[in-house]
């Protein structure tokens, strides 16, 4: 274990200004198509680079779709969509073995999953036998049918979307799936400048189509190993202590944050730190992202409502950071 | 922004526990009071509220400590009870960590004790102990606050368990000192039961108080119910509205002799705050401490009884009263005006009559024919000087104490020397302990009257109108539409018949409760020691000595907890107090740091506020960071980022 770390470590060494090059030239891509979302691709190559899944919410036409695209061509990677609607079964996702006459047996086909990019558009739109199939799948990155596991392809990374308004004939994700969720974004409108600049360009695809694959998956896997290796001191475990206590004995929430969702926390942070250029984690990295990490994790006391994200912001207000 | 957490809901649950058996000892407005914060505490416990702002709990604080010495009569028990109850919710409302929480928990400790000044009666014990139990729980679910509640419970029972060792020692072995720590009862108590003076009307408002005013216990057979008048006190003086003690004209009575008529008994007499004790008709004998015997056969003891007492007396129903061969001047003495018409009925019922006995009869016999009754609720007698008058004339409705006042009245009147006596009639025998429960509702006044023939006898008026008060015919004593819906299940039907088998119990385990535990005093102390061979001469030498030894065995086991459970030293954190006096620099030029705020934050903070800080801040904060999150400290290191603290000069605030 510890000379992986030591290993890690010189690797970060390395290849830490490597990375922080490879990142900003990704940003700036990506940018090119998504216009004026800095912060929100930078999260999503967080997410990607801590080796969890990513969640955006929003309301239709706000480029969900495309940034998932985007992501998937300009990393190298296989990328493939599932349209969920509420008849979809589990062998539509993960594949099925039929029998083939000619040669006298099964033969399995395997289903979109079997990809690295796996864009699952309006995923609350799938029946819960579905989507448990799916985020089983996240969890274990692999697949077990008729008895025969089969490991998914490395890098995985799932990027589901979900509309909040369109409630009819949704199957809202119970707090146990969200929680596979590494971070959960909005995109929001764009601003005033960008709106204009996409009004005027009209449209992204011509912007898709430039795109160039900039990485491969063997140094995604790479980035991603760096990141695991990112040094967290004992301060700042207190300091996720501090905080994990906190929505744990605040009446703010129905209920904290589980140790999971601590693990999820730090990974994320170690991922922000590297993408900020940096081979250890401060406060302000875990401040950073976790409205993004415990948004989706943290009720309020009454049970109904999700945080907003002020109240996330006073959360953070009433931790202290360890001297 | 302060918010209720999570562990308000098990510590205000605590606090209600705790006050709730207050509640009738403190006043309605302070128990008001508490209700509305424990409302407005749980409301914001539940709706996530903020808190009031701690000048606002300084301002309530003051109110509540107004309010509870100015509604209890000042310094009393009362209300420090009410004090600690307002505070205790009022420090649930400003509490922030964890030392706060245990403050609040520690005062409901002090509330639990509390309770032990307005009673420690079985129920009242048990239930204490449940608080106890609920408290210590709540108390480690503070320090644990992940914990689930109900196992707590268990691990509070147990550490209850482990401290009963420590209980009993204490029980045992604390110097215990005669008539309690405070030698007052509450205010409650000193309100019930009677006081020293029976005018019209105030005895009827006792008969509704079912407590027990104490409870005997018979060497040998029970005498007959209508034996059973229970001597508190003698009234002399009448001024035509009440009858009272008057000026003390009383005397030991001299050491009567044996006599085989003699009823020994033991009375066990709850707390009533004067100072005098009850015994049955005519007590010739009675052992206690400071309490001797008067020439009127009442008893008497110089400090008011605070705590409840045990004590042996000897009576005999047939002792003549002790009279001298004169009666005393003051029992012919009557207001000089008023009531004319029952003088003059006096008057023409004496001259009818050949004697004292006669009369008596004859004034009897005027109560049983004439429409006369006994009742709870008798119409209220107008104002004015001719009280009598109006009972005997007009209302003819009326309690014992009507009877005995104006019996009296009417004998004076004719001549006949007469006094007030008030105590008790009765008891109820309790079938599981062979004793005699005499409660307030028990409460009587009857008179004596003074014959040459016979010296004072006793002539009891209310029993000419309803002879059931006497013979203990609850369900005929009263007329039929004042006899209680509750009364009457208790006493004609088989299941009342049950309840009734059931309270007797209780009161049967109460009594037990006190003679066996409650009743363990100074005295017991003592001769528990002796038993244990701890034989201390003086029981005066006693307190002081085991004060000293409980001291030295106190000082000894903090010495070993001192010794063997000393925490260990902390390590100095250097890089941590660099830091610290670092942001103390700043703060001093008025850039504080948030506590929630990170170093590099606080760095980029500073920046903009004092670029020309900015060279030596950063160089500053990148160490403290290497060495904090980074993972590469070196202890040279550490001291040049002490170093750099030191020299860090942010001069005067811009």
């Amino acid at each position: 274990m510890k000379k992986d770390t030591e290993l890690a470590a010189e690797v970060i060494h390395e290849s830490k200004h490597q990375l922080q090059g490879v990142i900003n030239t990704l940003t700036e891509e990506v940018g090119r198509v998504i216009l004026g979302k800095r912060e929100q691709v930078r999260l999503a190559l967080c997410c990607l680079l801590a080796e969890g899944h990513l969640l955006i919410e929003d309301i239709p036409g706000i480029g969900k779709t495309t940034l998932a695209k985007v992501l998937a061509e300009i990393l190298g990677m296989e990328f493939r969509r599932i349209q969920c609607t509420s008849d979809m079964l589990p062998g539509d996702i993960l594949g099925v073995s039929v029998f083939e006459q000619t040669a006298g047996t099964f033969r399995f086909h395997p289903g979109p999953i079997f990809t690295h990019v796996l864009l699952t558009d309006e995923i609350n739109r799938s029946t819960p036998k579905t989507q448990s199939a799916l985020l089983e799948a996240m969890e274990e990155r692999q697949v077990t049918l008729e008895g025969e596991t089969r490991p998914l392809p490395r890098p995985f990374f799932v990027i589901a979307t979900q509309n909040p308004l369109e409630l009819a004939g949704t199957f809202p994700l119970p707090e146990s799936q969200l929680d596979r969720f590494l971070l959960r974004i909005e995109l929001g409108y764009p601003d005033r400048s960008s709106e204009h600049d996409l009004l005027r360009g009209g449209g992204t695809s011509r912007e898709l189509a430039q795109i160039k694959p900039m990485l491969t998956p063997e140094k995604v896997i790479h980035f991603q190993q760096m990141a695991a290796g990112v040094h967290v001191s004992d301060t700042l475990v207190e300091y996720i202590q501090n905080i994990l206590d906190f929505t744990r004995t605040s009446s703010l929430f129905h209920m904290g944050l589980s140790p999971r969702g601590g693990l999820f926390l730090l990974r994320a942070a170690r991922s922000w730190a590297l993408i900020s250029g940096r081979d250890f984690v401060v406060p302000e990295d875990v401040q950073k992202i976790l409205p993004y990490v415990a948004g989706h994790r943290l009720r309020k006391a009454d049970g109904q409502g999700e945080m907003v994200r002020d109240e996330l912001m006073a959360l953070l207000l009433s931790v202290p950071v360890p001297t | 922004m302060i918010y209720p957490d999570r562990q308000t809901k098990p510590i205000l649950g605590a606090i209600v526990l705790c006050t709730l058996p207050h509640f009738t000892y403190i006043s309605p407005i302070v128990a008001a009071a508490c209700l509305l914060l424990w409302g407005y505490a749980a409301a914001a416990s539940a709706y996530a509220w903020r808190l009031p702002g701690r000048r606002l709990l300084l301002v309530f604080a003051g109110i509540s400590f107004a309010a509870a010495m100015s509604l209890h009569e000042g310094f009393t028990i009362e209300a420090f009870v009410a004090l600690l109850s307002l505070m205790a919710v009022l420090k649930l409302l400003e509490s922030r960590d964890l030392r706060d929480r245990m403050i609040t928990v520690i005062l409901c400790y002090f509330l639990i004790a509390g309770r032990i000044f307005f009673g420690d009666s079985m129920g009242v014990t048990i239930y204490m102990l449940l608080t106890i139990l609920f408290t210590t729980a709540v108390l480690i679910q503070v320090n644990q606050p992940q914990a689930f509640f109900p196992p707590l419970l268990r691990l509070g029972g147990v550490l209850l368990l482990q401290a009963f060792p420590f209980m009993l020692v204490f029980f045992l072995l604390f110097p215990r000192f005669q008539g309690g720590l405070w030698g007052r009862t509450h205010l409650n108590t000193a309100q019930t039961g009677f006081s020293d003076q029976v005018g019209f009307g105030n005895i009827a408002e006792l008969a509704r108080n079912t407590e027990v005013a104490f409870r005997v216990e018979f060497a040998g057979e029970v005498p007959p119910r209508n034996q059973l008048y229970w001597r508190g006190i003698v009234l002399w003086d009448f001024d035509g509205r009440t009858w009272r003690r008057g000026a003390s004209r009383l005397s030991p009575l001299p050491p009567p002799e044996a006599d085989p008529g003699d009823i020994a008994y033991t009375i066990t007499l709850e707390p009533h705050n004067q100072h005098w004790l009850f015994t049955l008709d005519l007590a010739r004998e009675i052992s206690f401490r400071q309490a001797y015997l008067q020439n009127d056969h009442t008893s008497f003891r110089w400090r008011p009884i605070t705590s409840r007492i045990t004590y042996q007396a000897v009576s005999n129903p047939d002792t003549r009263l002790y009279s001298r061969k004169h009666f005393p001047k003051h029992a012919l003495e009557l207001p000089e005006q008023g009531n004319p018409r029952s003088r003059a009925m006096a008057e023409t019922l004496f001259r009818e009559s050949g004697g004292g006995q006669e009369y008596i009869g004859k004034v009897l016999e005027y109560f049983r024919e004439q429409p006369f009754e006994y009742t709870l609720q008798p119409p209220p007698l107008a104002e004015g000087d001719d009280l009598v008058d109006q009972f005997l004339f007009r209302n003819r409705s009326g309690f014992c104490e009507h009877y005995a006042s104006s019996f009296a009245f009417l004998m004076r009147a004719a001549g006949l020397p007469a006094r007030v006596v008030a105590g008790y009639q009765g008891g109820e025998s309790n079938p599981y302990g062979d004793y005699l429960a005499v409660r307030q509702s028990d409460a009587h006044a009857w008179c004596e009257v003074w014959l040459p023939a016979t010296g004072w006898l006793r002539v009891d008026p209310t029993s000419a109108v309803a002879p059931a008060r006497v013979t203990g015919d609850v369900l005929n004593a009263l007329p039929a539409e004042e006899t209680s819906s509750l009364l009457s299940f208790l006493y004609s039907t088989p299941l009342g018949q049950r309840l009734r088998g059931m309270i007797n119990l209780w009161d049967f385990v109460n009594s037990q409760w006190n003679r066996r535990v409650m009743s363990y005093s100074a005295n017991e102390q003592s001769s528990f020691l002796t038993a244990l061979g701890l034989g201390i001469r003086s029981s005066e030498e006693l307190p002081p000595l085991l004060a000293i030894i409980l001291a030295a065995a106190t000082l000894i086991l903090i010495l070993v907890f001192a010794l063997f459970f000393r925490p260990k030293e902390p390590v100095r954190d250097l890089t941590a107090e660099a830091w610290l006096d670092f942001c103390r620099k700043m703060e001093r030029i008025g850039l504080p740091r948030r506590p929630a705020q990170g170093p590099l934050d606080y760095l980029r903070h500073i920046c903009q506020q004092r670029p020309d800080l900015a060279q030596n801040a950063d160089k500053l904060v990148s160490f403290y960071v290497r060495l904090r999150y980074a993972g590469k400290g070196r202890p040279d290191e550490i001291q040049s980022l002490r170093s750099l603290v030191k020299k860090f000069n942010p001069g005067r605030s811009a």
